[in-house]
């Protein structure tokens, strides 16, 4: 199965929902007891799971059209989002190692990006004897 | 009490991984209605396990510093992709594996800043 482009940028909507949800779910957990009761009058630890219920939605539609292998790791970018939504809402710094993560994920991502066009060399003698 | 840290985020990461496959599986071959969906099996478990899966780690979290605990939790694109390998029949080639080392390490860099 060829994994489509469009698949891929889906998969990248559904980090940031996923990525909301995390930044509330660490909100939640500053207030958060072990307890039934606590757990589901916890307003952010609610909206947070309906993020993360939209965001697999969003994947389930993705993974439809294209390869696992593929499509999960774009899921990683859900951590340079936070990284980002933290600084900005939960006053956390920024600093270099924390950009060269986010420039190596980035890079990562592209060469699987690339290498999903590639095919192995086991498929392409697969296609051939087709 | 880091160790059960570690091991919760591990059982995290599984079930994420898990959930993932799952999702893959119950995904294709469905219509997109309302008896189908709720007729999936495949979808529901994934659906349910992905979701799970963040319930250890936010355990995992008053055991360990995020710092520590972070490079665990890039392992499970290290299982999704073994999954992948052997229950979807998907191959990998040298730019995936490369791509995917990079991942590891860019999640690592993050987590550890």
């Amino acid at each position: 199965m060829k994994t489509k482009l469009w698949a891929i940028v889906l998969v990248l909507v559904c980090t940031i929902f996923t990525s909301i949800g995390q930044i509330l779910y660490k909100v939640a957990s500053k207030t958060l007891l072990l307890n039934i009761y606590s757990i589901i009058t916890n307003v952010p630890l609610i909206i947070g799971l309906a993020s993360y219920f939209v965001g697999a939605v969003l994947l389930i539609i993705a993974l439809r059209n294209g390869e696992l292998s593929v499509l999960y790791p774009f899921v990683s970018t859900g951590f340079v989002w936070v990284s980002i939504l933290s600084t900005r809402f939960l006053g956390e710094s920024m600093s270099m190692q924390k950009w060269a993560g986010i420039a190596v994920i980035f890079f990562g991502i592209s060469l699987i990006g690339i290498g999903s066009t590639k095919g192995s060399a086991k498929k392409n003698i697969k296609v051939r004897k087709k | 009490m880091i160790a059960v840290g570690i091991a919760l985020t591990l059982f995290a990461t599984l079930l994420g991984s898990t959930g993932a496959l799952m999702l893959k599986m119950g995904s294709t071959g469905t219509r997109f209605t309302l008896k189908g969906i709720v007729r999936n099996y495949k979808l529901l478990l994934g659906f349910i396990l992905y979701g799970l899966s963040t319930i250890p780690f936010l355990i995992a979290l008053k055991f360990g510093p995020l710092s520590v605990l972070y490079p665990f939790v890039s392992l499970s694109y290290i299982w999704t992709i073994l999954l992948s390998m052997r229950y979807l029949k998907e191959r990998m080639n040298a730019w995936k594996w490369m791509g995917i080392t990079l991942v590891l390490t860019g999640v690592t860099l993050i987590g550890t800043a």
